[in-house]
């Protein structure tokens, strides 16, 4: 629910920004653009931890800008997340560090500072898995149900993985930027504990039976440090 | 223009997110193979190729005050082969195996019995996070207690390791 919420508050803001474009005149050329680091949190992150009791999590993300278009840029985040089924629950977590570029395809009208960003990442992890509790899966019932709740902690997993991210950003007032985006990602390399398997990794969210791939979503918060303007 | 691809992105973007809202459920594939039964095979003992039904067959597990529990999935039948569950919780499964079995009306059991003990190893093995674990069963050990009547006359484990149900594990001749 939360997640549709804040998605509605992003359309309000970027229609209004959209509004207020069409009073400037568009002229890209020798306008002075900020320069600097822009540091903020996923706060999509923070509200799903504060109404998701299975979940808690917090992300810090970071751009730099080296040429008009292209930023730097990285996120570094923990995670716990627990995973429930009627045969299974196991808890993940752990911390992770994804770093990459981002490319601005958006031509900013004059004054403006607007992204419509593709880009790229490399992420990693190390975390922990917990078998908390599972079911044996027994068709044939004449002994009954048969749970086995002793925990089983398996530590020193990690994970790399490609991400490729779209998404947007948007100046809401002087160096204060509101963007979500998307990630589609592919597992590299991951290391499986004996016996189990990864069911979720931290920033890379959870794992699918039919494949490799994944998905992620980030709502974030962000401010901007300039350093100096450039053209 | 340049509103639109803002717009454009920003559906996309919605479009996107609300589709992954929709996770796949996952549940576990009737014909995955989980915990297996054991398969008990009958056996003519003057031709020990050859395949003997045994009349009106049936099984109970035995609790541990003695008591019988008719085991589910099985229907009483002249059949020269049996699938029992063991249990996954402890070391030992002990069955009771009628011949010429019946009921009466008061639910008095009648019938040729055999106790027989099934020792072994449970394993505890994952299969998938939507099916969880199975229980294997290694190290099989079969004894089938002398009662000075008994219809069984000898038995073989032929696979010690119950991790599947695709042969017989246990060979019974009578």
């Amino acid at each position: 629910m939360s997640r549709y919420f804040i998605s509605i508050l992003l359309i309000l803001g970027s229609t209004h920004f959209s509004f207020s474009q069409n009073e400037v005149v568009s002229d890209s050329a020798g306008y002075e653009r900020p320069f600097g680091l822009r540091l903020g949190g996923d706060i999509g992150k923070l509200i799903r931890a504060a109404v998701d009791s299975d979940y808690s999590g917090f992300e810090i993300m970071g751009d730099y800008r080296i040429t008009r278009d292209i930023y730097i840029a990285g996120e570094l985040g923990t995670e716990e997340r627990t995973t429930t089924n009627d045969f299974l629950n196991s808890t993940a977590k752990g911390n992770y560090l994804k770093a990459g570029i981002d490319h601005n395809f958006y031509e900013n009208w004059f004054g403006m500072d607007n992204m419509i960003y593709g880009g790229f990442r490399l992420g990693a992890s190390t975390f922990s898995q917990t078998i908390n509790a599972y079911r044996i899966y027994n068709t044939n019932q004449t002994f009954g149900i048969i749970t086995i709740d002793e925990s089983r902690e398996i530590k020193g997993l990690t994970a790399l993985w490609a991400e490729m991210i779209i998404g947007i950003k948007a100046e809401l007032i002087n160096n204060l930027y509101m963007g979500i985006n998307v990630q589609l990602k592919g597992l590299i390399s991951e290391k499986e504990p004996e016996n189990f398997e990864n069911i979720y990794i931290p920033g890379f969210n959870r794992t699918y039976d039919s494949g490799r791939f994944g998905v992620g979503f980030g709502y974030n918060i962000s401010y901007l440090i300039p350093f100096y303007k450039k053209d | 223009m340049k509103k639109n691809l803002f717009r454009f992105a920003l559906l996309s973007v919605l479009a996107v997110m609300s589709f992954w809202s929709c996770e796949k459920d996952d549940i576990c594939a009737e014909n995955t193979p989980t915990t297996p039964l054991l398969i008990l095979r009958f056996y003519d003992i003057a031709d020990n190729d050859a395949l003997k039904p045994v009349s009106s067959l049936f099984a109970y597990a035995i609790e541990d005050d003695d008591s019988l529990i008719p085991i589910l999935g099985i229907n009483e039948g002249n059949s020269d082969s049996l699938a029992i569950p063991l249990r996954t919780d402890q070391t030992t499964t002990r069955i009771a195996l009628f011949r010429d079995h019946s009921v009466d009306e008061n639910n008095n059991v009648f019938g040729n019995r055999e106790t027989l003990s099934l020792n072994y190893s449970p394993e505890d093995v994952y299969v998938s996070r939507a099916c969880g674990f199975k229980t294997v069963f290694k190290g099989l050990l079969l004894n089938v207690e002398q009662d000075g009547d008994n219809w069984i006359l000898n038995s073989e484990v032929v696979i010690n390791d119950v991790e599947s149900q695709n042969q017989a594990h246990v060979q019974v001749f009578h």
